[in-house]
């Protein structure tokens, strides 16, 4: 194992977020770490001592500020633009063509599409007042509710063909958590039966397939919870996927 | 839509540990940053200058928690028992652990925007460390040296005194904490006044107001390596009575205050947020070796046997407090659960009737000073002599008031008190250090006896065992701390021995206006989650 520090300047953040993804770069592959405010680069190829970090501040380059969002049927066409503290995303959903959307801060989102064969036609957002919120793709508000956590990502189901959602419970970090499923049906969320426990809070949930532009067709029916276990205090990575129940 | 079947969420597998991330990474309710955290401290004195502490002082105790948000430590023991890098990146030490280095965190910037050398450490920690041991600063590391072995080196700098800081021309002390003292404030009935305004980045090294409020600002330090803290600031104030602060945390003026022991059911009773450390105070008897009154080893044995300790931690405390059988509680030193106090007044009796009549209390009664503060420590006092009563020794309670920075535990000269009622809080994670600072400020220690320097729990338990054996001192009760915690405060994780890392903490205040405004079709609540089929898998 190797670790490589991140060059920072200016006031740190005590929750840092950031996502890792790869890249194929004239057909070598390339690890991303991308920052709210930095874009690190690293070769995965060599020696493991000779592995180097590259980062870049400069918000004029590609992806500077922006975090990708994985979770649903678009994986690199989209991004969402951090605000300045890096904590949440502004709202603001970019897409090639320009702002796709522009909604309330939230901490985390997804698409969802009702048949994997369909366009992306919804979005749900964690909202940073508490409120999750589905919306259609002219970013009207469809649906909202409270009580859910701040962590949200969309999952595909073998079982129905269509999208879901995941969802964390609203406890801080001193509590265990516990994940929430959702279907989308004719507009609306409605939970299913159970949720499934975790051993403490959710820090990060996210879908299994990390952005790349090599591969969009991965089965995306798998997501990833990163977990604080609060009787350890070790970190766990838990993948989630949705069982058919015949 | 028609769905097919009903999935299950299911946990397919576990990746792995991941330990690449840092601790503070996020929560299923993110942190949020602002907001100022309001604090209602009882003691009405404070001292920010760690090498003013007095080991087991119960104020020592008040003075660490806030010196925590200004300074920073070597390193810290984390609520899982792992030590955890701060201003020192990793540390290595010989095989006879008498040579530790620690390699000291580069660009550690101070509140003022100076740097962090490892000479301010070694000039910050030399008067600290205890006698023998030598600290010198080598490249970009520090080197603590002794003579014997330190195998709880690392024990003893995460925890107590032994803070990084460094002082100013004008008295005043630095720190590379998440917090500064921004500003404090003395407020009596008809003045309201800025008595000191330390210049910003600086910290007050010393406030003490007696009959006032005193008001301390501490403001989020922007640059600390630690990353900001989530509060934008932490008001103190200083010298509020219990009850006063359990009333204002139930108003909501306050987010985080004191709870005595007699104070903490009413609390639970109002739904009130309570949290409790570990036994973190001792209070004990020590007999006065000068006085011939309680020179009897029989005597002592009589006392000893007449006290009824479950009483005092169950009906005079409300089984808020442990009976203690040791002087280190059980968390600190593992062994504890061996010792045990018998209580027997039918015994105690026998002895006494067997002494002479002018044995001490007897013809005369026993003089119990109690040294600790506060009305709990005058209770214990009488209870005691309650207890010594029913095996016919008369004791005579005599309070005296102990000079703020006084630890309670100071030997007297007081030439006519064999008997004191002590206060000890502990301060160290090392239980061998934690034990000779308790015989060394008890003055317990015989002269021809050298300290305990092997962390090997058998050897202080022979070590305790003896000064239990030959009562000297007395334990009585354990106390923990207890905290009344706001609805709004948000990850408050302290440490089971009293640390509040109030860095991590923030307040889940109401959102502005313009965030809950929106056209919500169907506004679920945590109570009223949005629709479930086809039972309520409530998030």
């Amino acid at each position: 194992m190797k670790s490589l520090p991140i060059p920072h300047s200016g006031p740190q953040s005590r929750a840092p977020r950031g996502q890792l993804f790869q890249f194929s770069e004239n057909g070598n592959p390339r690890l991303v770490a991308s920052f709210p405010k930095l874009l690190c680069s690293i070769n995965p190829l060599g020696p493991l001592d000779s592995l180097r970090i590259e980062c870049s501040s400069d918000e004029e380059k590609e992806l500077v500020g922006v975090s990708l969002l994985s979770a649903g049927p678009y994986l690199i066409d989209n991004g969402a633009k951090w605000d300045s503290s890096g904590t949440y995303f502004t709202g603001e959903i970019y897409a090639e063509s320009g702002i796709r959307l522009h909604i309330k801060p939230f901490f985390s989102a997804g698409f969802l599409a009702l048949k994997s064969d369909e366009p992306s036609g919804l979005f749900i957002a964690a909202g940073i007042d508490g409120r999750a919120r589905l919306l259609d793709h002219s970013d009207k508000e469809l649906e909202s509710f409270a009580g859910w956590g701040n962590e949200i990502t969309t999952i595909h189901s073998t079982c129905d063909d269509g999208w879901n959602v995941l969802a964390s419970a609203r406890k801080d970090w001193t509590d265990a958590d516990q994940i929430t499923a959702y279907r989308v049906e004719e507009q609306h969320i409605v939970a299913y039966d159970q949720p499934v426990a975790l051993p403490g809070p959710v820090l990060s949930l996210g879908s299994e397939q990390i952005p790349s532009d090599a591969e969009f067709a991965g089965p995306h029916d798998g997501a990833i919870a990163v977990v604080r276990n609060l009787k350890t205090g070790e970190y766990e990575a838990f993948r989630i996927s949705l069982a058919c129940n015949h | 839509m028609k769905h097919f079947e009903y999935p299950w969420l299911a946990i397919i597998s576990v990746l792995g540990l991941l330990l690449l991330f840092p601790p503070a990474a996020g929560s299923s309710v993110r942190p949020r940053y602002g907001g100022t955290l309001q604090v209602e401290l009882r003691e009405t004195g404070l001292s920010l200058d760690p090498r003013e502490w007095k080991a087991g002082a119960m104020e020592s105790a008040t003075n660490e928690k806030l010196a925590a948000l200004v300074f920073d430590r070597l390193e810290v023991l984390d609520n899982y028992g792992r030590f955890q890098p701060q201003l020192a990146t990793e540390w290595t030490h010989d095989a006879t652990f008498k040579r530790w280095q620690f390699t000291l965190r580069a660009g550690v910037k101070f509140s003022d925007g100076s740097t962090l050398t490892p000479t301010d450490v070694v000039v910050a920690l030399q008067p600290l460390l205890p006698k023998g041991q030598q600290i010198t600063a080598t490249g970009s590391s520090v080197v603590i040296q002794s003579a014997t072995a330190m195998p709880d080196l690392l024990e003893e700098l995460a925890s107590g005194r032994f803070f990084v800081y460094r002082v100013q021309p004008d008295g005043t002390l630095l720190g590379t904490g998440p917090f500064f003292v921004a500003e404090t404030k003395e407020t009596s009935k008809s003045v309201d006044k800025s008595d000191s305004a330390p210049a910003e980045g600086s910290s007050a090294a010393l406030v003490r107001s007696e009959g006032k409020s005193t008001h301390l600002h501490f403001r989020a330090n922007e640059e600390t390596w630690s990353g900001r803290p989530f509060l934008d600031a932490i008001d103190v104030t200083l010298g509020v009575p219990l009850l006063r602060q359990l009333f204002d945390l139930q108003l909501g003026k306050a987010d985080l205050v004191e709870l005595s022991p007699d104070l903490v059911r009413r609390a639970m009773q109002d739904n009130l947020r309570v949290w409790s450390s570990s036994p973190v105070v001792l209070y004990g008897l020590r007999f006065d070796d000068t006085q011939p009154a309680v020179a009897d080893a029989q005597l002592r044995e009589a006392l000893s046997l007449s006290l009824d300790r479950q009483t005092m931690a169950n009906v005079l405390l409300q089984k808020q407090a442990e009976p203690a059988a040791a002087l280190l509680p059980q968390w600190l030193s593992g062994y504890a659960f061996l010792f045990t106090m018998e209580t027997n007044i039918a015994r105690a009796r026998e002895i006494r009737a067997a002494l002479p009549a002018n044995a001490g209390g007897g013809a005369e009664s026993l003089r119990l000073r109690v040294d600790a503060p506060g009305d709990l420590a005058k209770l214990l006092g009488e209870r005691v002599a309650i207890n010594a009563r029913q095996a016919a020794i008369l004791v005579q309670i005599v309070n005296r008031v102990i000079p703020r920075g006084t630890a309670t535990t100071a030997s007297s000269t007081d030439t006519t008190t064999g008997l004191h009622l002590f206060a000890w809080h502990y301060s160290t994670l090392s239980s061998r250090l934690e034990l000779e600072s308790f015989i060394g400020a008890l003055r317990l220690g015989d002269s021809n006896e050298s300290a305990v320097t092997s962390t090997d729990p058998e050897q202080l338990y022979a070590r305790e065992k003896k000064l239990l054996e030959e009562r000297r001192v007395l334990p009585l009760v354990a106390l923990p701390e207890y905290v009344g915690v706001g609805q709004n405060v948000r990850d408050w994780m302290p440490a089971r021995w009293g640390e509040w890392h109030l860095a991590d903490v923030w307040l889940d205040l109401p959102e502005p206006a313009q965030a809950q405004a929106g056209n919500s079709n169907s506004a679920g609540s945590p109570a009223n989650p949005p629709a479930t089929a086809p039972s309520g898998a409530k998030p």
